[in-house]
């Protein structure tokens, strides 16, 4: 499963939102993926997403395969929103 | 396919900027170089523009010694396809008439002090690595004791933690977390770290910790050749292991194939030897010992000696 987003708080993912995005991530057994202008990161790894940069208006994607891909990627979606990231 | 622009390749090797700045932001696309000394005698059909013309002393010499008019046409001619830039070599005076078509045309030239061939070994190694093909994996890369080896496995397995312990034995990181491979050419992956994370390494519980001023400048290293790699597997007997080290499995990454090793792990198993164990294991094969070999061997050699 995979889902796009928007960014559009202004000062990007920046590393605080970035840390409960992963913390949220790493709850799950699925693989997710974050990827943004074609480069993927592990979602579970700080390090790896904050590697990335986003900045805001940026387009960034989630990739999620494994027994709970739905409930993650649900999870996430909710996480960002909750943190003003995404919409 | 990957690009570089002009800009970067001037800040890389340090070149001066003769004319046609407005064409700084034109893109590299091909790794080969030319040399257009036949186009400058005239000979047009073989002309590569999609490539770096450098222009040494025997074209410059050769067309100082051209008529007016023929130098005029023969330099615009090179001007005319979609040549990414010029470069002179030996800080030679760049001709009045390049100067020109520089500008018309909004195609750089640039200068280096170097001379050809030191130039010209400059910009393909520059150029082979940033437009080699690459990819980036999720793992940490080390040089143990001159090796570089990329270990892998699910986030939370224990790989930073490792790669810590072996700093801490005084061997260097090159990437935490995330890794750009790029291949050189083909049999020669290179892994170095995103920008951003250079010297970082992240330990859940402490948070990132910049390995340089906590190990010194000698642990860290911008990037390094892989030569192995190394997948963390939570320990599951019920999988094959190799027991013997019999088996030379390779892995292919991008289109080269390195040597790979999948080790069980588990809590109290010190992960950092059993690396550096594997490293030297590699690098002694590579120097012809092969311990499991040796072994098989002097086992084959026992039993026939009994019956």
């Amino acid at each position: 499963m995979e889902k796009k987003f928007i960014v559009t708080d202004e000062a990007g993912l920046h590393a605080r939102p970035a840390t409960k995005v992963v913390n949220t991530a790493s709850r799950f057994s699925s693989d997710l993926q974050l990827e943004y202008k074609g480069r993927k990161v592990n979602m579970k790894s700080i390090m790896g997403v904050m590697s990335l940069g986003i900045p805001q208006g940026a387009e960034i994607t989630i990739f999620a395969v494994g027994d709970d891909e739905a409930e993650a990627l649900q999870a996430l979606e909710q996480e960002l929103k909750d943190q003003g990231i995404c919409k | 396919m990957e690009k570089i622009n002009i800009n970067s390749l001037v800040n890389e090797l340090n070149l001066e900027i003769i004319a046609g700045t407005a064409g700084l932001t034109r893109e590299i696309e091909s790794k080969m170089l030319s040399r257009p000394g036949l186009e400058l005698a005239g000979l047009t059909d073989f002309y590569e523009d999609d490539r770096i013309q450098v222009i040494g002393s025997k074209e410059l010499a050769f067309f100082n010694g051209l008529a007016a008019s023929a130098q005029n046409s023969r330099s615009e001619f090179l001007f005319k396809g979609q040549t990414p830039c010029f470069i002179f070599s030996n800080n030679f005076t760049v001709p009045q008439v390049f100067i020109t078509h520089a500008e018309n045309y909004q195609i750089p030239i640039l200068r280096s002090q170097k001379d050809t061939t030191m130039l010209l070994n400059d910009i393909t190694s520059y150029l082979a690595e940033e437009l080699a093909e690459s990819t980036n994996m999720h793992g940490v890369l080390v040089d143990v004791h001159g090796i570089g080896v990329l270990i892998r496995g699910k986030s939370g397995i224990g790989k930073s933690e490792a790669a810590l312990e072996l700093v801490n034995r005084g061997h260097k990181l090159i990437a935490d977390d995330n890794i750009i491979i790029y291949e050189k050419e083909i049999g020669k992956l290179v892994g170095k770290p995103p920008k951003l994370l250079e010297k970082y390494i992240e330990i859940r519980g402490i948070g990132i910790i910049n390995i340089v001023s906590m190990f010194g400048a000698g642990s860290f290293r911008h990037k390094k050749r892989i030569s192995l790699v190394i997948d963390l597997d939570l320990a599951d007997y019920d999988k094959d292991y190799d027991r013997l080290g019999l088996e030379d499995a390779k892995i292919k990454i991008i289109n080269t194939e390195v040597s790979y090793i999948k080790i069980p792990i588990r809590p109290g198993r010190n992960m950092a030897a059993i690396i550096e164990v594997a490293a030297l294991n590699h690098r002694l094969r590579y120097m012809g010992i092969n311990t499991a070999q040796e072994f098989i061997q002097n086992l084959n050699a026992y039993m026939t000696q009994e019956n």
